[in-house]
């Protein structure tokens, strides 16, 4: 069980790295707090989880190789 | 109608099946308000201007300084201080007599959004800042108009085409995707953390196309989608949403 972690924008500004991989996390909302635990900053930052390229609203089950982004708004224009 | 000026000055888009005389005509007519004119809204408007969209509002309130000219490329050295709004009508103008340029030298607000908004079909969003883009959001859901949404970090971009009509409903829209936190108020500007020359005129091109693609009804657009670029990379990545 292996599971693709992408950081994007200030997001990767806590995690001082574009990616990591997991393994034995089985949901998206276990991914975000063993993450939130590792990296506290996450936790006053906005962002949105994607699981495979689709955004989820609802905790999703993770399965072996599937990819998880981490996506923050950003302000600059 | 188009001219005998304009079918010559459009003949590259005349050749396109996909936009010929019919798509040309709609961009003519259409009415499109970028509001914004610093990096994103520089490509934007050079495009549009060029392409010939037939009226274009330009709404900023900010001067010229020195460090936006790594990026904003409407301006140049003797443009330093005067308003940006000015400046970039004057070199659109030159670049094309034939469109129609609105200034609107005023800061956008939830009070003068809608009425301002009212006037155009299609809103560009090219501001810099989350307070604002609520208020592009805010106003395009009341006046049920679509707008074409660009952000920049760095060296990474965000495209997407938000509250566009499709078989009745509207489409996912910026709060959809990224509700509003006000902490975020204090995340990084370009000021804040610098950015990458280019990267502005490139996803200002990207929502360039979009804007054509809406007004003309060509190509499957950006809708209930979020285009990532990330410009170290090269990645470019569409991440799909629905609203539920």
């Amino acid at each position: 069980m292996e599971i693709k972690v992408l950081f994007f924008g200030e997001i990767q500004q806590c995690t001082k790295q574009s990616e990591m991989l997991f393994r034995d996390v089985f949901s998206s909302n276990q991914l975000n707090e063993k993450l939130q635990l590792l990296y506290p900053d996450l936790k006053s930052k906005s962002y949105r989880i994607a699981v495979n390229k689709t955004l989820v609203d609802i905790d999703t089950e993770l399965k072996d190789g599937d990819t998880v982004a981490f996506l923050p708004p950003f302000a600059g224009g | 109608m188009l001219d005998k000026e304009e079918i010559k000055r459009y003949a590259h888009h005349l050749q396109l099946p996909e936009i010929g005389i019919e798509g040309q005509q709609k961009l003519k007519q259409a009415k499109v308000l970028v509001v914004g004119a610093g990096g994103l809204g520089c490509a934007v408007l050079q495009y549009l201007n060029a392409v010939g969209v037939g009226t274009i509002g330009v709404m900023d309130f900010d001067v010229v300084q020195l460090s936006n000219l790594q990026r904003q490329v409407l301006y140049n050295e003797s443009d330093i201080g005067n308003s940006k709004v000015n400046c970039a009508l004057e070199k659109l103008k030159y670049q094309n007599s034939k469109t129609n340029l609105i200034p609107h030298n005023e800061k956008l607000t939830e009070f003068n959004s809608q009425e301002i908004f009212s006037n155009y079909d299609l809103i560009v969003d090219c501001t810099d800042n989350f307070e604002t883009r609520y208020i592009v959001n805010d106003a395009c859901l009341k006046n049920n108009q679509a707008f074409i949404y660009g952000a920049i970090y760095k060296f990474e971009g965000q495209i997407a085409v938000f509250n566009q009509l499709n078989d009745g409903n509207r489409s996912v829209n910026y709060r959809d995707l990224f509700p509003e936190n006000k902490e975020q108020q204090t995340f990084a500007s370009c000021a804040d953390v610098g950015v990458v020359g280019v990267l502005p005129g490139i996803v200002g091109l990207l929502q360039a196309n979009e804007v054509i693609k809406v007004i003309t009804g060509v190509g499957d657009t950006l809708m209930n989608k979020l285009l990532l670029i990330n410009l170290l990379s090269m990645h470019f990545e569409i991440m799909h949403y629905n609203k539920k």
